[in-house]
């Protein structure tokens, strides 16, 4: 799961050196926090959030095998 | 800013007496509904319409810039400045209560042309896209499915339709997703990363086990029997928001039917499809 996101992020941004997923297991689900450099916060959310959406889509069939749920969380790095 | 007011038994009168009284044509100005006119009683009390005519700065804005965004039920007027256009900037321009008061069949007129050039630019052939870039997109794609964790191998098809890139496996299911929304979700980024490695938008599809031939058929089933309901009602049937592109597919279906026509209403995901029997 944590590599499907840095995967999809790294295809997308212009530094893939500073792409970074957390992943917090919780009980029933999964929580990753994906950090990118600023410059490329854009291109992961995409207009109107399409980019980040459809991470999101893929993530959720990629969690459909499984019994967990994942949330992708992006962090704005500070 | 240079500016004229005048006034006229309606509108459109007053419009022209302010262009004349500036000495310009109608795609120099921005025009403001001050008054729209009233009848009055027997001829008496009635109200003329006034209007402010402001001069437009150099760089003339399109009627679709100065179209505000809050009304979700109207296409855009028409772009271009000839015809049509003094009714709809002047619309778009006026005070609410004036604009309620615009009969309803000229909105409909202004509301046909954009949306069939919108479906006529959708139909113009994609970009070429270079080998390498195509062999990348399909090691991306193939990447990806083997990430979801399913088993399945991506070839390349190019036809007259366009490129696309094929997605076989045995558990193509989830990698379709609900109403294909997984697929687009692929392809959706499967298109960013080439129109990124172009320079330019790309248009390639990708597709399960002809799942996009499939979903077409039974849309277009689905939009015949709407059409049938519609007529059978003698009233309008809305269908359930759906993508652009399925709505598109609908709207195609349904575009040689006499006696229907198709409308969309609504915003982003909520926006739905109108099958409007017609009279």
């Amino acid at each position: 799961m944590k590599e499907l996101v840095e995967y999809l992020a790294r295809q997308l941004v212009s530094d893939p050196d500073a792409v970074e997923v957390i992943e917090t297991q919780g009980e029933t689900a999964s929580v990753l926090e994906l950090k990118v450099a600023k410059d490329d916060l854009g291109r992961i959310i995409g207009k109107q959030g399409r980019t980040a959406k459809s991470i999101r889509t893929i993530l959720n069939a990629a969690a459909s095998r499984t019994n967990r749920k994942v949330v992708l969380e992006i962090i704005e790095e500070g | 800013m240079e500016y004229v007011e005048a006034e006229g038994r309606s509108i459109d009168a007053a419009i022209d007496t302010a262009l004349s009284q500036l000495g310009v044509s109608r795609e120099k100005v921005d025009v403001e509904i001050l008054a729209n006119a009233t009848k009055g009683l027997f001829g008496l009390g009635g109200k003329k319409a006034r209007v402010r005519a402001t001069l437009r700065a150099p760089i003339s804005i399109t009627e679709e810039e100065s179209h505000p965004p809050d009304r979700p039920n109207r296409p855009a007027p028409a772009k271009d400045g000839k015809g049509k256009a003094p009714q709809a900037a002047a619309s778009a321009k006026a005070p609410g209560r004036a604009r309620t008061k615009r009969p309803r069949d000229e909105q409909k007129k202004e509301s046909r042309p954009p949306r069939q050039r919108r479906e006529e630019s959708d139909n113009r052939p994609a970009r070429p896209i270079d080998e390498a870039t195509l062999e990348n997109a399909r090691a991306v794609l193939e990447q990806t499915i083997r990430l979801i964790g399913t088993d399945a191998s991506v070839q390349i098809s190019r036809d007259d339709l366009g490129i696309g890139l094929l997605i076989e496996g045995d558990e193509s299911g989830i990698l379709i997703g609900r109403r294909g929304q997984t697929l687009d979700a692929l392809e959706y980024m499967i298109n960013r990363v080439a129109s990124r490695d172009t320079g330019h938008t790309t248009r390639i599809v990708v597709d399960s086990h002809s799942y996009r031939q499939r979903r077409r058929e039974s849309l277009e089933a689905l939009a015949k029997r709407m059409g049938e309901r519609a007529i059978e009602r003698g009233k309008p049937v809305t269908m359930n928001p759906m993508s652009p592109r399925d709505r598109r597919i609908v709207h195609l279906a349904l575009q040689d039917e006499t006696g229907l026509e198709t409308r969309s209403a609504g915003k982003g995901y909520f926006r739905k499809l109108l099958v409007v029997p017609k009279r």
